[in-house]
């Protein structure tokens, strides 16, 4: 079996390998598309990054070792997210400095609550990503270190960095600035 | 790790709860559609690694061509002109000359990517996309079964790669089921340029008949492929003045050919091996006046 996609010639090997990579995309979309909210917190943006990732991944595909395919998921959409944000910066640039702490009031949840969803989203984005790894996708430092191409000391850094950053952007949120920490 | 104290993990777990909680839209990726990306950037792929040995041959025999002629009494017997033969009988079309440049982006041709500047990567309005493409089958196919079987459209588009939108509709003739497939994306450039660019989009070195309407748009049609028997397919790139690339495919399977990869993931979809019209639905001339019509939306 293979997929409909439009009609260019497809040779045997490449239609084997369309059938591993469709058990995958299969097992995993969902898992990715959540990733991706995490880092961009909107579920379109995010839609949209976990495809670019998995178009990404198709063509390396033959290459890519299946016990190491959920490693290279987190490298490829890490990536495409941080592009994404590189993008968006070179858009802006006319645009006045931000100032450094943006969280805008969460009115889209049904509880009081302040989202930390959305405090996470002023957390400069690789410091982001490396907090998503890290805490959401429990990743090692070590893991995180080869998916971000970086050392473990950098990991650590930016951690550190993002945490209180994190805790800066809950605190405008919730009133209570945690400056003391 | 030291950096993370008891207020971190608190936070932390918070965070991870919030995440974990939250209820996600549904999930508008089918697999074909990151397939046939996925495909596209591979050819492209390829293709740049081709052009480029192609390069360095060329190069060579240059090279040895000059330094031949410069030999006294040496005289170098012209090549004859390679001719180009026409895939289609249509009036007005005629074979696309190669682009007038070597130079090729090497990450992804498919996209216009070649042509310097940002493409355009505006919203699309779907449903005006969908009834269109459905009034303009009706009038190329009068006699055919219509109807639109899905569309997408990416409100905030965030690469150049991205498609914008599409839509899908089966054509339902006596011949069998077939299908007319409209992807969107934005180029960079002018429609020559883009075209251009595209020639070899699909691998095949087969140059693409062209036809240039009177607002400027360019249509670009490429000879029918056949990687399935039962299932060929026959694409028409449309680059209109507004930077809109409209990529209008043909295709020997309709919907009902569609079978369904996993029962708990509906958007995983296939094609068995074999299946299809082993036709395409519509004829080069209505592929064309299809896409005429989808080259007035702009």
């Amino acid at each position: 079996m293979r997929n409909p996609f439009g009609g260019w010639s497809v040779p045997p090997d490449v239609a084997r390998r369309d059938d591993g990579f469709a058990d995958f995309f299969t097992s995993r979309f969902d898992g990715a598309r959540r990733m991706a909210h995490a880092l961009c917190g909107n579920w379109l943006e995010a839609e949209e990054i976990a495809q670019t990732a998995f178009v990404s991944m198709y063509g390396r595909w033959n290459k890519v070792r299946i016990e190491s395919a959920d490693a290279y998921l987190h490298t490829v959409l890490t990536r495409a997210f941080l592009d994404t944000k590189r993008r968006g910066r070179r858009r802006e640039q006319v645009m006045a400095d931000p100032p450094e702490v943006v969280v805008e009031q969460d009115t889209s949840s049904v509880e009081d609550r302040p989202s930390l969803l959305k405090a996470l989203q002023a957390v400069p984005a690789r410091q982001r990503a490396v907090l998503v790894l890290r805490f959401i996708e429990d990743l090692s430092v070590e893991e995180v270190a080869d998916t971000l191409g970086c050392t473990t000391g950098t990991v650590k850094s930016q951690t550190a960095r993002g945490l209180a950053t994190l805790r800066k952007a809950y605190g405008a949120v919730t009133g209570l600035l945690q400056a003391a920490r | 790790m030291s950096s993370v104290d008891a207020e971190d993990e608190k936070l932390l777990a918070q965070l991870r709860a919030e995440v974990h909680s939250q209820a996600p839209p549904p999930v508008h990726t089918l697999l074909d559609d990151v397939v046939r990306r996925g495909r596209r950037r591979l050819r492209a792929r390829r293709m740049a690694a081709t052009l480029g040995v192609v390069a360095v041959v060329a190069g060579v025999g240059v090279t040895t061509a000059v330094l031949r002629d410069n030999l006294p009494g040496n005289q170098l017997v012209a090549s004859p002109p390679t001719s180009v033969t026409s895939t289609t009988g249509l009036s007005g079309w005629s074979a696309a000359a190669p682009p007038s440049t070597s130079k090729r982006d090497s990450t992804d041709c498919s996209n216009g990517v070649t042509v310097p500047g940002e493409p355009k990567v505006d919203p699309v309005d779907v449903t005006a996309l969908s009834g269109t493409l459905l009034k303009a089958l009706t009038k190329a196919a009068p006699t055919a079964n219509l109807r639109i079987t899905r569309d997408t459209a990416s409100n905030q588009p965030i690469s150049s790669n991205s498609v914008l939108a599409s839509t899908w509709a089966d054509v339902i003739d006596s011949g069998g089921g077939g299908s007319v497939y409209v992807e969107v994306h934005g180029f960079s450039g002018t429609p020559a340029q883009a075209a251009d660019s595209e020639q070899y989009v699909g691998g095949v070195c087969t140059a693409p008949q062209r036809k240039t309407l009177a607002d400027g748009t360019i249509m670009q049609l490429y000879a029918e492929t056949k990687y399935d028997p039962g299932h060929p397919a026959q694409a028409l790139r449309v680059y209109t003045p507004a930077h809109r690339l409209y990529i209008v495919t043909a295709e020997g399977f309709s919907s009902a050919d569609w079978t369904q990869v996993n029962k708990d993931d509906p958007g995983a979809v296939a094609v068995p091996e074999g299946a299809g019209r082993h036709s395409l639905p519509l004829t080069e001339s209505q592929l064309t006046a299809v896409g005429e019509r989808i080259a007035t939306l702009g």
